[in-house]
């Protein structure tokens, strides 16, 4: 009986060797990065205020820009609304990828495609954590989901362990445990998959064996692993939360024990009345804590290397906020969204795709992420395919049909 | 009450009739669907226990115990009882109504939060200086500033409270808000204070909480109260009664006082703390439809489109389509105030955008009193709409028909759509099959529907044909067929395809369809979306849907037209072939009660998690639903006493996989 990872490596092999035309397809990068992180910043962020700054010059009047030029910082070369003030430091390190279509205007079926990094998803899908998660080294988990999730953020491969407003939950539950009590459930869940193995083949049955194998993995190593002690990172409840929750992902890499991470975050960024106010409180709660996260993913390390060299991290939201202020001073939704990116496998300090002055997308090409009128607009599908393609998965073979996003790698 | 209870129950209901007052099969009704329902009561001896426990947890939310079920298995072997009385007895459980039936109504756990009705931001402080505590909202006063306020809570002991935190002349602001509104938030602004009797303030957080509180809890009681009370399920959505206490009755006070009657309005006289089923007062003919005016579900989104949205997937399963918005025309509308100004009429009739926004903002008249919470939370009568207008299903060109611009006028409109009893149907569907219910288990249910409009005869038709036919979840993998297929930008469609396609797609994809599915070779992209859709239970997108077997058929075909060779093959099929879903299980609240039942323990782990708030059929064998079981085994074998061999030997057995799976699946037995 073949597994679903046993799937996937044949499904990489016959991809390398030539199952589809070169011209519809991409190669799955070998020796990508170990870890992938997204995290989901729930709601909208502002482009304008963040990642794509502008001056009035470039754009039209009824745009709303409520800063001067001298507001955008420059960050080593990299250019940032004043919002992303706190990244500063970390110019050469995060690139912007701008003006990626996300096909809606609507928080629901934006959240759904965040979970699975494409457009025209179904609650069915797996998540593109759970594809990545087949993956897996060492790691005994696939894919971790973690913060304020909702129930059509559920993927029904995945280990989901919501984590605000709780300490009742699996991970506060696991954390409480002893390692005879992890002796006992590795023990106990060996049996259960031996068991289970021997059950009449069927597709349920590969995905159930492989669920328990992850889990025994779990309880087997968590004995070794040092117990999860958040510290304070803010003063403010609610910052702590979302730091608490940055100190998991940290520590779910840091002791290699998760494929992938996918963290929801929310800060209220859907500004549909005060855009300003509201847009600059979540924005900086978010870069005051993502700052931090970054130095602690810089300076930790394990056994494969520096975490930061060894981890793809992708944030954005699942759209955009229209760039003409509303009767109420807010911002309703936009179908574009933008996305940072740092870490293992991506360029730093590089603003990929830029807008028009609407603040519409711009066409780019693929090669260089620069405007070019004979390119193409990006989509969020290509957002996806590109982070398979560096986990080494043949994203067609899995329902993936975007385009890789070569200016990543930094090769122009 | 332990032991034989329900069993003796479900006797005594075969012993006084209840067999025959079960409903007849309507003329008409499919022979299918009819035979299966015979063939459980004929072949009710052949019901195994774990059926039988299986269809405990899902009609009921609970887990039998395992000797009452066992019991009940040699009852109905021994004719000492039938199916029919069993599952009779489980829909009288209480269980159902509080547990079940909320997510069979609404399409999963009401995630309600009820915080837009209660302004979050008018929470007031309080400070005691020289033994007078005075209430503010910005700043506090000195005592001798404050004033005596009658307030909401109890009119009959007054608290002295600062002047601009009171401020009862004020309504609103220029621009038509009106108090407790988000844009007119007391920290930001200065135009409003807590206003007559205080009724936009919560005295302190535990007092606003339990208005929130009492907000949801009077669409949990409503439901239990429509639902046990029997007849058609309409009611929920019609009858001008809701079950309510004090709390929730303020909320409605409040509107009616903010619309310009007297603060007296505010005096709660005939509601106490407990929930009690009573009218509410009209302000307008046809204000009230249901639970479709209650507070916690017309301001359950912050602006009435989002209650829209989530009214047509609570009614229609009209979920939030796969969106095709693109910049150019969101940009082409030249509107800025989409959400809540006047954009509505193009949006409605634009193309692709219609697919959504002639149903919702068309259905947004209907209840055009009630404001946006950024401008408002009580009702309006003078900005609700007169006369007639229309309802549409799929699009502009979809008109349904015309009804009084009411709430009611709505709910009866929207009520009467086929849509309605589709999509209950193909909810109960999926919640007593786990997902894998076919088409002839819907038409089946779809049927009772027609009949009765009954949620409890629905479910009962569902799990009777569940008892006839335990899903049997461990399907062998796909097989993949056919030649090999070149690689090249088109795809030529085989004869079996070809044939699926006439049989499920022609119907709604005929000549000019973006899908010209007549073709002989179509666009590769274009057949890798179809395998997608198909695959993944989007298309065909009809409530009957497509049997299992169809569907793993219709990925055997395709993946052979896609990938050349085989290991690609295997991959593709894998994918496209539920290899990311393992077993079904029961929803997590009920596996956690199995767990500590099997342990023998009382002690059922309280765990936050996301695999409760999911649906019945979403619910699988994941990786974290495993853990959970452990952790919830081991908890319970704990405090059962155990230690040592015997902990290992109880967190093994209350944890079996075998036990916490739905159907057939592994050999082990509940």
């Amino acid at each position: 009986m073949w597994t679903r990872r046993d799937l996937m490596k044949a499904g990489l092999a016959s991809f390398v060797a030539g199952g589809l035309s070169p011209a519809l397809a991409e190669t799955p990068k070998k020796g990508g990065p170990r870890y992938f992180v997204t995290m989901f910043l729930r709601g909208g962020m502002d482009a304008i205020y963040t990642a794509d700054p502008k001056t009035k010059a470039e754009v039209e009047p009824r745009v709303d820009l409520p800063y001067g030029a001298n507001e955008i910082v420059d960050a080593r070369g990299l250019p940032m609304g004043p919002h992303f003030k706190q990244l500063e430091k970390w110019g050469d390190t995060l690139s912007f990828v701008r003006g990626v279509g996300v096909s809606t205007a609507n928080h629901e079926s934006g959240a759904r495609q965040m979970l699975r990094l494409r457009v025209g998803v179904s609650r069915k899908m797996p998540a593109l954590h759970d594809i990545i998660g087949q993956t897996r080294d060492t790691q005994p988990l696939g894919s971790v989901t973690l913060g304020q999730l909702i129930s059509y953020e559920h993927s029904e491969a995945g280990f989901a362990a919501p984590t605000h407003g709780s300490k009742a939950t699996l991970l506060h539950r696991l954390d409480a445990l002893d390692p005879t009590d992890l002796g006992v459930l590795s023990q106990v869940f060996k049996q259960h998959l031996a068991e289970v193995e021997r059950w009449p083949a069927s597709t349920s049955k590969a995905a159930t064996v492989d669920h328990l194998r992850q889990v025994a993995a779990l309880f087997e190593r968590l004995p070794a692993v040092p117990k999860f002690k958040p510290v304070a990172w803010s003063t403010r409840g609610g910052r702590q939360g979302l730091a608490v929750d940055l100190q998991r992902v940290l520590w779910l890499i840091e002791n290699d024990l998760a494929r992938g991470v996918y963290l929801k975050i929310f800060l209220d960024w859907d500004s549909h009345f005060r855009n300003a106010s509201k847009q600059e409180d979540a924005t900086r709660s978010f870069t005051y804590l993502f700052d931090r996260f970054l130095a602690e993913l810089k300076a930790r390390t394990n056994a494969h290397g520096s975490l930061l060299d060894q981890t793809m991290v992708v944030a954005g939201s699942e759209l955009g906020r229209f760039p003409v202020l509303n009767g109420n001073l807010g911002k309703d939704h936009f179908p574009e969204t933008h996305f940072m990116v740092a870490g293992g496998g991506v360029v730093g300090g590089q603003a990929f795709g830029a807008s028009d002055r609407m603040m519409g997308g711009r066409k780019v090409s693929l090669s260089t992420g620069k405007p070019d009128a004979a390119g193409t607009h990006m989509m969020l599908d290509d957002m996806g395919t590109t982070m398979l393609l560096k986990a080494g998965v043949e994203p067609r073979a899995h329902g993936y049909r975007g385009r890789r996003l070569a200016f990543l790698d930094g090769a122009a | 009450m332990g032991g034989l209870r329900w069993v003796m129950v479900a006797a005594a209901m075969l012993a006084v009739g209840c067999k025959a007052d079960a409903p007849e099969p309507a003329a008409g009704e499919s022979a299918g669907a009819a035979e299966a329902t015979e063939s459980a009561a004929e072949k009710a001896g052949a019901v195994s226990a774990r059926t039988l426990g299986d269809l405990a947890v899902i009609i009921r939310g609970k887990p039998l115990d395992a000797e009452d079920v066992e019991a009940a298995a040699d009852e109905i072997a021994s004719g000492g009882m039938t199916v029919e009385a069993f599952v009779d007895a489980q829909l009288a459980e209480k269980g159902f109504a509080r547990r079940v039936a909320s997510s069979l109504i609404f399409g999963g756990p009401l995630g309600v939060k009820g915080r837009h009705p209660v302004p979050g931001h008018s929470v007031l402080r309080a400070r005691t200086v020289e033994g007078k505590k005075v209430y503010y909202l910005r700043k506090a006063c000195a005592p001798k500033e404050a004033v005596a306020v009658h307030p909401w809570w109890d009119p009959s002991d007054p608290v002295r409270v600062c002047p601009d935190a009171y401020r009862p002349e004020s309504r609103g602001d220029a621009e038509g808000r009106t108090c407790g509104a988000s844009m007119l938030d007391p920290r930001e602004s200065t135009v409003c204070g807590c206003g007559p009797r205080l009724m936009y303030c919560t005295q302190d957080y535990k007092q606003y909480g339990r208005v929130k509180s009492a907000l949801k809890r009077e669409l949990s009681d409503t439901v239990v109260a429509v639902v046990d009370g029997g007849g058609p399920i309409d009611r929920l959505f019609t009858d001008n009664e809701t079950v309510r206490d004090k709390y929730a009755e303020f909320v409605y006070r409040r509107a009616r006082v903010a619309a310009g009657e007297p603060a007296s309005v505010l005096d709660l006289d005939g509601f106490g703390e407990k929930p009690a089923r009573a009218p509410r007062h009209e302000q307008v003919p046809g204000h009230h439809a249901g639970v479709l005016t209650a507070p916690a579900l017309i301001y359950g989104s912050d602006a009435l489109r989002g209650v829209m949205r989530n009214y047509y997937t609570y009614l229609w399963c009209a979920e939030p389509a796969r969106s095709k918005v693109s910049t150019e025309g969101v940009m082409k509308l030249g509107k800025v105030d989409l959400r809540v100004g006047d954009g509505w009429r193009e949006l409605a009739a634009m193309d692709v955008c219609t697919d959504c926004h002639a149903r919702l903002d068309y259905g947004m008249q209907f209840f055009k009193g009630f404001p946006s919470s950024v401008n408002g939370v009580d009702f309006r009568p003078s900005e609700a709409l007169s006369g007639n207008g229309p309802l549409y299903g799929n699009d502009i060109r979809d008109e349904r028909g015309q009804g009084p611009l009411t709430p009611q006028g709505f709910a009866k409109l929207v009520l009467g759509q086929p849509e309605f009893g589709a999509c209950l149907s193909r909810r109960v569907v999926d919640h007593v099959f786990n997902g894998m219910g076919t088409a002839d288990d819907f038409d089946a249910v779809e049927m009772a529907f027609t009949r009765t409009r009954d949620l409890k005869q629905m479910v009962r038709v569902a799990a009777l044909r569940f008892a006839a036919r335990p899903p049997r979840p461990g399907q062998p993998a796909a097989k993949v067929v056919g030649a090999a297929a070149p690689a090249g930008a088109s795809v030529a469609i085989s004869e079996p395809v070809r044939a699926f396609l006439d049989n499920h797609c022609a119907e709604c994809h005929d000549e000019g369809d973006r899908y010209p599915f007549h073709e002989a070779t179509l666009p590769r992209s274009t057949v890798e979306e179809m395998l997608d859709l198909v695959a993944f239970g989007v298309m065909p997108a009809t409530p009957r849907g497509l049997d299992d077997a169809e569907r793993r058929r219709f990925v055997e075909l395709m993946v052979p037209l896609l990938w050349e060779d085989e290991a690609g093959r295997v991959a593709a099929r894998a994918f496209h072939d539920d290899a990311y879903r393992a077993h079904p299980v029961p929803r997590l609240s009920s596996a956690l009660r199995i767990v500590a039942d099997r342990a023998g323990s009382d002690k059922r782990l309280r765990l936050s998690a996301l695999e409760h708030a999911i649906r019945q059929s979403e619910a699988r064998y994941s990786p974290g639903f495993a853990a959970a079981s452990g952790l919830a085994a081991l908890a319970a074998c704990k405090a059962a006493g155990e230690s040592g061999e015997a902990l290992v030997a109880c967190v093994a057995r209350a944890s079996d996989p075998a036990a916490l799976i739905v159907g057939e699946a592994g050999p082990g037995v509940r």
